[in-house]
């Protein structure tokens, strides 16, 4: 492979823009040269140096900004340094040098609160960077003043066994709240992008998020005893009804969604879905990074069940896809794979037919049309055919040679 | 108020020694995974198991290889869970490259780091600003063609050519004679 075509792959590889023909063809190459594999590595460490150079550049221009709107933290903050230090000072004269670790320790833990979990996207200078782990770990917790000594501990011998185990739980459970923490920012993350998504949904969801937001205004409900305790007047427990034990006759029609954060409304059957979408249809399957969901109304609306969204009774009436990257897997007229892929997707459930937009590309087998305007978009037929409008479009259709060709070098 | 303790001295010695190397297992990360987003949850993930698995390591022995090897192992499981596997280098070609770096070469991070402060400045003002926004920013190139104008291919040769000019005058800044 020529090196500039090689290098300009890699960089599309650390760009995250690599398409899946040139993923082929550079995987090839890693895996079959090791001087490209070096090269890789080169590419890497100017990548890592320069991400570096671009966070510290970042965290300059937000302390410029910083001082500039507030030259009285600065004077704050000397202060409070200032005061720490006499503070550490005037502890040394004493003769306990738990207590000195204890107020350093102290002083940590007020570093510590100022970058709390989520500053962890943020941008900052090397040095923040260098001390982030520890920083992240200990998100919000403030550290002890002292530490319980075991008798032992002056005579330099081993801490107790029980100090020892002390220390391993406190250790321990350390661990499960800073996992806590990132599963607790990781959460308030996603559910910030659906909020986001549903602020951006059509009008008719928009009428549905209006109404529902009037309704659970409206039925606030009073502050009673809950009829659910123990000792409370609502339902005993039952027996659950049995399970019948024979195959399920519809679980091929039905439509599963799957995503990191979903709102649903039953009784309107309307959904609003983020993070790693993945839409199973019977016709096809998406993917996308957010997803609204029309279900056709009925009469007896079902309540959602966790993150996977099942409705084995129910028909997507409209659906619509957005993202970074829309793919659409479905079968092609003659029974190919074909792929769509975009950054916006709308499905209509009356016709089956899938609308890509957003630089839209399709391929079937080999065959490959790809839009060169940006108002093209592509509609994939129910029936497997598909059809450009709205611009020019670019088709690379491989002839059988081509094909036979491919194949001998492949082998 | 929760009372917690200072974490046992091999620990800390663990902890140090992963800062010290951070910088560098970072760009390694960078590198398999691509996605700045995913980036530094894949680093939080490898601490919390260096720092679990912190009585396993032997002093003495290569932190670099151990810390190494369970960040490959977290790229791993990060790409398994991942639902666009399909756009990441796949575990063979991951597992290649990583035997070929075990080796152990220097990052130079630092040395590149000062050095491009200097290079900076012999890029054109397009190829900074495209820089700048992929780096400083961290805007993928279909967001930067959006902001400058250009087509997103437009964006990657100009990024290629402006890391091929860094790179060129890095290695000069970095050799004896750049000294």
């Amino acid at each position: 492979m020529e090196t500039g075509h090689f290098h300009l792959l890699i960089h599309k590889h650390l760009d995250d823009v690599l398409s899946s023909v040139e993923r082929a063809e550079v995987e090839h190459a890693l895996l079959t040269s090791p001087q490209a594999r070096g090269e890789f590595w080169r590419m890497a460490k100017q990548h890592a140096a320069l991400k570096l150079w671009g966070e510290c550049q970042q965290g300059s221009q937000l302390q410029q900004r910083t001082r500039a709107a507030h030259p009285a933290f600065w004077w704050a903050a000397f202060a409070v340094v200032a005061a720490v230090a006499l503070l550490v000072f005037l502890r040394s004269m004493g003769s306990d040098p738990s207590a000195d670790r204890g107020l350093a320790k102290s002083v940590r833990a007020e570093e510590a609160n100022v970058a709390p979990v989520e500053s962890r996207k943020q941008r900052s200078s090397p040095a923040t960077a260098i001390d982030r782990p520890v920083v992240e770990i200990v998100p919000t917790v403030k550290q002890p003043t002292a530490v319980p000594k075991s008798p032992t501990d002056d005579k330099g011998v081993d801490p107790t066994p029980r100090a020892r185990d002390t220390a391993l739980a406190e250790r321990e459970s350390e661990a499960v709240r800073a996992a806590a923490a990132i599963v607790q920012a990781r959460d308030d993350a996603s559910q910030k992008r659906l909020l986001e998504a549903m602020s951006r949904v059509q009008p008719e969801g928009r009428e549905f998020l209006a109404l529902n937001q009037k309704s659970s205004n409206d039925s606030l409900p009073a502050a009673a005893p809950s009829p659910l305790f123990s000792g409370g007047s609502g339902p005993k427990p039952q027996l659950l009804p049995t399970t019948p034990m024979t195959r399920e006759q519809n679980a091929a029609s039905r439509t599963e969604i799957r995503s990191g954060s979903s709102f649903f409304d039953s009784k309107n059957g309307f959904g609003v879905f983020v993070d790693d979408v993945e839409l199973n249809h019977p016709a096809f399957k998406l993917t996308a990074d957010e997803l609204e969901v029309y279900m056709v109304s009925q009469q007896t609306p079902k309540p959602p069940i966790g993150a996977a969204q099942r409705d084995s009774d129910r028909k997507v009436k409209k659906a619509f896809a957005k993202g970074r990257k829309v793919v659409i897997l479905k079968s092609s007229a003659d029974g190919r794979p074909q792929t769509g892929i975009g950054r916006e997707a709308e499905y209509d459930g009356a016709t089956g037919d899938i609308i890509l937009r957003g630089w839209p590309r399709v391929q079937v087998g080999d065959d490959i049309s790809e839009a060169v305007e940006a108002g093209t978009y592509f509609v994939l037929k129910a029936d497997g055919n598909y059809k450009a409008q709205g611009g020019r479009v670019r088709t690379n259709i491989v002839q059988g040679q081509e094909k036979a060709g491919g194949a001998k070098l492949a082998r | 108020m929760m009372m917690t303790s200072e974490p046992p001295a091999h620990v800390r010695d663990i902890q140090a020694l992963y800062v010290q190397h951070l910088p560098a297992l970072r760009g390694f990360v960078l590198s398999l995974v691509s996605d700045f987003a995913l980036v530094d949850d894949v680093v939080q993930e490898t601490f919390l198991t260096v720092r679990q698995k912190a009585d396993s390591f032997q002093p003495g022995t290569n932190f670099r290889a151990w810390a190494w090897s369970i960040a490959r192992f977290k790229v791993l499981q990060m790409l398994e869970r991942s639902r666009k596997r399909s756009d990441r280098l796949s575990p063979e070609v991951i597992e290649a490259l990583c035997a070929h770096e075990s080796a152990g070469s220097d990052w130079g991070l630092e040395q590149q780091f000062e050095a491009l402060n200097h290079c900076m400045e012999h890029l054109a003002p397009k190829a900074r600003q495209a820089v700048a926004l992929r780096y400083e920013q961290a805007q993928r190139p279909p967001e930067i063609a959006r902001l400058m104008g250009w087509t997103v291919e437009a964006v990657n040769v100009a990024l290629s050519r402006a890391r091929n000019v860094l790179r060129k005058c890095v290695d000069d800044q970095m050799s004896p004679k750049g000294a």
